[in-house]
């Protein structure tokens, strides 16, 4: 179709009438400045084509102009079957006319006439009051209706279908390309449905269970289960616990009440008392032969000690008697000695003095040696008296100390005289070597004797004779400290006592201590042997502790008894009232009850599974669907789109709305878009609907108002170039307020100019 | 005159059914408890003045007392019958125990307490050789003193004992193991068992009774007591009588069609047991075509209702996905013959995966193909 004229009277911005006329079959541009006109004539073309001559309210107001009247649309357009006019009266005096220009006859009135419209057309008429709008609703883009996709078949509000809405034109005319889109709307239907379910099943993040659905149900249900077999079990393990308790006590106090046992016990008991007797009577006896053995023992250490008593006095006499006789002996010697002593005249005082006097001879003869001259004679054997000192003869070698002076005469020879150099001091010396030697020989004649030799001689007797009676009196006085006499007195008491006397004494002293002796040796094997069966402290405690332990465990197994049977009685007691309710037994109820819920859980599961791959399977199939259904927008979009952006291509989404550009290998989101490229690419989606529709001998105009309001001038050239190329295919109609943006388009021009209709 | 008794064993009474739903969990405890009165009309029937129960009486020996006393109380009622009771691996006969609790509670004079491993005389002619358990794994065989327990000369010595017989297979419920050949070693004219839960004959003297009510899918022929008939010293008679309430029906399948789940059908109405008694565990392998696995879906339901209890797992199905099937999904939503529809397409995928063994979501994808087909319909349904 392609439109030819357009008028319009009382029709909302134009009270008065007007047309346009003359539209090319390529590209018509309608420009001016706001308020112009334009959107009104877009609406009164929508107004021609699509609503009902018999619309009213909203509708008919919105057409109507402030000054009123009664709007009036006429339009001559041309199909493959003719040339029409359609010519619609609303409000007062309402009417459709459709007219055959070829032969100026009306060929439909009314209702009619809009049904023959719609045919003519590819409109659906089917809505009350105004026709869908149909595959006119893809290529007639009011202002900023370019960027909304076309209109869907459901009605997101009402959700009602709407089955020749713009879509499904869209589908329609799509025809063979879009076939395999048979049954999307099921499948679309079906992954609802699926979903739903889904829904029902599981949170909209699909993680979790739907509080309140069914799966959510049957967890907690399997969760309830799983706990009660717990509270169950724990019963039951405590009832089984429970039970073989009462079975272990019940055992044990069958045990500790067995008559077997109190018999071994009390015959243990018994047992241990007769040993305990028997033990303290050995013990008793062992004693009464271990006190025995004493005396026996006292008895013969003092038979013992009689008999050595009298052995040591017949031994002290004895001795006695030899020591009086040695201090006899040593008295009789000490006698003689000891006068001898007392007759010499060397006593040590003498010798004493003698020594002193010696001494003091030779100490002046030194002195006298000292001060006089030594001269040595030694006459020759024909000398014979013939030398002569101080006129003694010298006979033979004569040594002569010279104190004063020596007249040495030689006979025949001559006198030598020596004269000592000190006279007077070797005098003095002289005399007290007189002196002394006068001392000494009066100290001799003392002593008895004339010459030292002799005196010294007399002193060593003597003094050999002191040392004999010292030691003979040394060994009187040991052998008898307090003399003979006192021994012999002692003796002599010993004697009269008679003691060791008698040798009969002695030999019965002996018999006795042997006897008593022997009495003892029996007394203590008879102790060793009542040792030896008695038994020992440490056996005897053991005993008496065995004993008392014995009687200890038969009173702790009685009490234990008794304890043990009051246990018991509340253990089944206790288990009597579990019993009763029977709640320990709940076990298998619960198992059976986890076995169900768990059965309901996993076919859910199995449920969600399915649901959740089928919901994928559909959305993968839909996917791949829109994909072949927007394969002929693609194709017929491309020669457009690449003047603008080349390298480049679109992915749709549901409804024909654009998902995304694909540009040089980079996927840019739509709605991420600026908004010129938006306006410039849904501008492009139109165009490539009236060329498909073109395409498909159905040939519609495309008509845009006011578009690309956002483009830059380069983009705008390149749209321009687009609506160009468009135009070869079909009719294009711009209104545009921007004469000057589009002042480089080429394309027919078109003028308002008043109409008087007819 | 033949020596004539009852057999039986396993009653378990009180045994819960929590995993099953809790109305027939009510129903099969309910059906436990009236074993008592079944049983004892049996008896009635077959002239018998003794039954003897092998073990098992009670599921439990921590039931609620009140259990206990219902169960008394029958048995007091059956004032004609000698019931004798052997403590069982449930229910053993511990120090402070269960059985002390009847003890307390107190025994009708129609009711014995095997309680110890002595001989009970039931008739000048026969004494019973009770083998009681006293623990849940007493880990001897309690059989063993019947070897050596006597008996005066020409009376009938019946072995009353719970456990498994060695070699018999590990199907026994409890360890407790009894040697083979008891029977014969201790001179018994009879040895009576519990604790399998199927009838079965370990030799001509040693019986099984099994549980006269079954209580689990197990395909061991439970459900009978034992009517058994002693005349001297020729072999016992021993006659399975039917005791059950409910049938519990363990069935596995490997299916090509539907037609297969139908026989499986006639084959449970064929059954002389009424459908209403009958529980199902109906395991289904193989494989079914996705258009038949929609009608397997509406049909299960209405077998369910003919039954008392289905429990129909169908893990091992494979539901394939033909291309005729896939086609049925396109035109289910309106498109006629369309190649690679939507739905055709995820159908084709899941059915891949499906069939892919090794495929982590392979049970994953079978069901979320069946839930295809399912919706599919639910919208098309709800578009006509």
């Amino acid at each position: 179709m392609r439109i030819l004229s357009l008028r319009l009277a009382a029709f909302r911005r134009f009270s008065q009438p007007v047309a346009i006329e003359g539209f090319d079959a390529g590209l018509n541009v309608l420009a001016g400045p706001n308020e112009f006109g334009k959107s009104t004539i877009f609406q009164a073309l929508e107004a021609a084509f699509l609503l009902r001559h018999a619309t009213s309210g909203a509708a008919l107001e919105g057409m109507r102009p402030r000054s009123g009247g009664e709007p009036l649309v006429e339009v001559d357009f041309e199909t493959p079957d003719g040339l029409w006019r359609i010519r619609k009266q609303f409000g007062r005096g309402k009417a459709a006319i459709l007219t055959d220009l070829k032969t100026k006859r009306a060929v439909a009135l009314a209702a009619d006439a809009e049904d023959r419209l719609a045919t003519l057309t590819g409109v659906s008429n089917d809505g009350p009051g105004q026709s869908a709008p149909g595959r006119i609703g893809l290529v007639w883009v009011r202002q900023q209706r370019a960027l909304l996709p076309p209109d869907p078949d459901i009605d997101p509000v009402t959700g009602k279908s709407k089955p020749r809405g713009e879509a499904s034109a869209l589908v329609e005319l799509l025809g063979r390309e879009v076939e395999a889109a048979a049954g999307a709307g099921t499948a679309s239907r079906i992954n609802q449905r699926v979903k739903a379910a889904l829904g029902e099943l599981v949170t909209p993040g699909r993680e979790g269970a739907k509080k309140g659905g069914a799966y959510d149900v049957a967890l907690k249900a399997r969760n309830e289960a799983q706990s009660h077999l717990a509270r169950a079990r724990q019963m039951v393990e405590a009832s089984e616990q429970r039970m073989a308790r009462i079975a272990e006590i019940a055992a044990s106090l069958a045990a500790l009440e067995s008559p077997e046992v109190r018999a071994a016990d009390q015959q243990r008991i018994e047992a241990l008392e007769k040993t305990l007797a028997d033990a303290v009577a050995r013990r008793s006896s062992r004693d009464l032969i271990a006190a025995e053995f004493k005396s026996r023992d006292v008895e013969a250490a003092s038979a013992r000690q009689a008999l050595d008593y009298h052995t040591a006095s017949a031994a002290r006499r004895s001795s006695l008697e030899e020591t009086i006789s040695a201090a006899h002996a040593l008295e009789s010697e000490i006698q003689p000695l000891s006068e001898k002593l007392n007759a010499s005249r060397a006593t040590p005082a003498r010798m004493q003095r003698l020594f002193e006097l010696e001494r003091d001879v030779a100490v002046a003869s030194s002195e006298l040696s000292s001060r006089s001259a030594s001269v040595e004679i030694s006459p020759l054997p024909e000398a014979d008296g013939r030398i002569t000192a101080n006129g003694l003869a010298i006979r033979a070698p004569t040594h002569i100390y010279v104190a004063d002076c020596l007249n040495i005469e030689i006979e025949g020879i001559g006198r030598i005289g020596i004269v000592t150099a000190d006279p007077a001091k070797a005098a003095a010396a002289k005399a007290r070597l007189d002196s002394a030697q006068a001392g000494l020989k009066a100290c001799l004649s003392e002593i008895g004797v004339t010459t030292s030799h002799d005196a010294r001689a007399f002193g060593e007797t003597r003094q050999q004779d002191g040392a004999a009676l010292d030691k003979a009196r040394a060994r009187l006085s040991g052998l008898a400290p307090k003399g003979a006499a006192a021994l012999a007195q002692e003796l002599a008491g010993l004697t009269q006592s008679g003691s060791g006397a008698k040798a009969e004494i002695t030999a019965e002293l002996e018999r006795l201590a042997l006897e008593r002796e022997a009495a003892v040796r029996t007394a203590r094997r008879d102790y060793e042997a009542a040792k030896a069966a008695a038994p020992d402290d440490a056996a005897f405690r053991t005993l008496s502790a065995d004993l008392e332990a014995a009687g200890q465990t038969a009173r702790r197994k009685a009490g234990e008894a008794r304890r043990i049977a009051v246990l018991l009685e509340g253990l089944k007691g206790e288990q009597s009232g579990v019993d009763e309710d029977g709640r320990a037994g709940e076990v298998p109820q619960a198992l059976g009850e986890v076995e169900l819920c768990e059965r309901e859980v996993k076919r859910l599961e199995a449920e969600i599974a399915a649901l959740r791959l089928l919901a994928a399977a559909l959305s993968d199939a839909e996917t791949n669907l829109r994909n072949r259904y927007f394969e002929p927008v693609t194709r017929a979009i491309a020669p457009y789109l690449v003047r603008l952006f080349p390298d480049s291509g679109l992915d749709f989404k549901d409804a024909f709305s654009l998902d995304a550009l694909n540009r040089a290998g980079e996927k840019e989101e739509f709605a991420t878009l600026s908004d010129g490229t938006r306006e410039q690419l849904a501008v492009l989606v139109r165009m490539s609907f009236a060329k498909l529709i073109a395409e498909r001998g159905a040939s519609m105009p495309l008509i845009l108002d006011d578009p690309l309001v956002y483009s830059d001038d380069a983009r705008l050239e390149a749209m321009c170039r687009a609506l160009e190329d468009a135009a070869a295919g079909h009719q294009v109609i711009l209104l545009t307020c921007r004469e000057k943006a589009f002042e480089k388009i080429s394309g027919h021009r078109l003028a308002i100019t008043s109409w008087q209709p007819g | 005159m033949p020596l004539r008794f009852i057999h039986t064993a396993d009653w378990q009474l009180a045994k819960p059914f929590a995993n099953m739903p809790s109305a027939l969990g009510g129903e099969l405890a309910a059906a436990r408890l009236g074993i008592l009165a079944r049983v004892a009309a049996i008896a009635r029937a077959e002239g018998a003045a003794h039954v003897l129960v092998a073990g098992d009486v009670f599921d439990s020996d921590l039931i609620e007392s009140v259990v206990i006393r219902r169960a008394l109380e029958q048995l007091r009622q059956e004032a004609a019958i000698t019931w004798v009771l052997l403590p069982g691996n449930h229910d053993p006969a511990r120090a402070g125990g269960l059985w002390e609790r009847i003890a307390r509670i107190g025994v009708p004079d129609n009711v014995a307490l095997l309680t110890e491993a002595k001989p009970f005389v039931i008739s000048p002619e026969a004494i019973i050789l009770p083998a009681p358990l006293t623990s849940k794994n007493p880990g001897r065989d309690p059989t063993e003193w019947m070897d050596h327990a006597a008996s005066p000369p020409g009376v009938l010595r019946i072995g009353l004992a719970h456990g498994s017989v060695h070699g018999f297979g590990s199907e026994g419920e409890s360890s407790v193991p009894l040697a083979r050949g008891r029977a014969g070693r201790a001179g018994l004219a009879y040895l009576a068992l519990g604790d399998w839960h199927g009838t079965k004959s370990i030799d001509a003297k040693t019986w099984y009774s099994g549980t006269p009510e079954p209580d689990r899918f197990k395909d061991n022929d439970a459900g009978n007591v034992l009517a058994v008939s002693i005349d001297g010293s020729a072999p016992p008679d021993v006659r399975p009588i039917a005791s059950a309430h409910f049938k519990w029906l363990q069935i596995a399948s490997v299916i090509r069609s539907i037609a297969d789940v139908q026989a499986i059908e006639r084959q449970i109405a064929a059954l002389p047991d009424a459908s209403s008694r009958v529980l199902l565990n109906l395991s289904l392998s193989g494989a079914l075509r996705l258009s038949e696995y929609a009608q397997l879906e509406t049909w299960k339901p209405i077998f369910e209702g003919r039954l008392r209890h289905l429990e129909l797992d169908e893990s091992g199905l494979a539901v394939t996905a033909s291309s005729g099937d896939l086609e049925s999904l396109d035109s289910l939503a309106g498109q006629d013959g369309a190649q690679g529809g939507v739905l055709s397409v995820v159908a084709r995928q899941l059915a891949a995966t499906a069939q892919d063994p090794f495929h982590p979501q392979r049970s994953a994808a079978d069901l979320a193909l069946r839930r295809l087909f399912s919706f599919a319909a639910e919208d098309r349904d709800a578009g006509a």
